[in-house]
């Protein structure tokens, strides 16, 4: 078999683990905010465990598309899931939105990136600091 | 649109973790129907033009005040940001034969432990 798999140190597990944590900072503190009610809390923290078992794999070295879009497809449910919620503020709501936007678009640059010629001139920009 | 797509890919997220590990039927996983492996470029590719297109967006969104940051957030999001462009410019070399695939391995590892510190010091302050 000449498969090459994709080592344990691929930048995927990292910048997963990144936006799940910008994830989980937004609704850490909706909740202590009291914003989320306690039956979509556990909603969302049902979904949210979804994505730890993919993170596993992933990080494992196990990495497949099929988890990376399932890890995706996960944060982007909690994002929109809590986005829902009344009594959110005006600036949280916008902090969730950009939230789901950005890793909606990482989406699709994922899979555009699995095939082709890789689009170096994109990499080659780099991400501004704040 | 953006919600469409959301939508559609969380539909398939939920399909794809629904016919894997997080089903609750006893789906057979034997067999060998599974999405080809990907090269290592390949998945590099991916995954670094899916991180380059997040972080370019939250630097937008912040830089518009649509996304308000907390001092730390935003440390933790430069580190993040400095460890990608320096993987990309490695991964660029690598493509055009200039690095090897052990110095991008390397510089992903270099990412992993800048990350994995400015994600603690996130955790701590949230």
């Amino acid at each position: 078999m000449a498969t090459t798999t994709v080592t344990p140190t691929s930048p995927t597990p990292n910048w997963l683990a990144l936006v799940q944590l910008f994830s989980n900072v937004a609704l850490t503190g909706l909740t202590a905010g009291g914003v989320l009610p306690p039956g979509t809390s556990l909603l969302v923290s049902g979904i949210e465990n979804a994505i730890l078992p993919l993170l596993s794999n992933i990080q494992s070295g196990q990495t497949k598309t099929q988890d990376t879009l399932a890890a995706f497809g996960a944060m982007v449910g909690i994002l929109q899931a809590t986005s829902k919620q009344t009594g959110l503020s005006a600036q949280q709501l916008s902090n969730i939105q950009a939230l789901e936007t950005a890793v909606s678009d990482a989406i699709v640059a994922f899979m555009t990136g699995e095939s082709g010629t890789p689009d170096l001139a994109t990499l080659a920009v780099p991400v501004p600091a704040i | 649109m953006k919600r469409h797509i959301s939508s559609g890919f969380l539909s398939l997220a939920l399909v794809l973790a629904g016919s894997g590990s997080l089903g609750c039927k006893a789906v057979s996983t034997t067999g060998p129907a599974t999405a080809p492996t990907l090269t290592f470029a390949q998945a590099t590719n991916a995954s670094l033009q899916a991180a380059h297109k997040f972080g370019t967006d939250i630097a937008a969104s912040e830089r518009s005040g649509a996304l308000v940051l907390t001092p730390v957030e935003k440390r933790a999001f430069d580190a993040f940001a400095a460890s990608l462009n320096s993987t990309d410019a490695l991964f660029i070399a690598y493509s055009s034969g200039a690095a090897t695939q052990a110095q991008v391995t390397t510089s992903l590892a270099n990412t992993t432990s800048l990350q994995t510190a400015a994600q603690t010091a996130l955790a701590g302050a949230n």
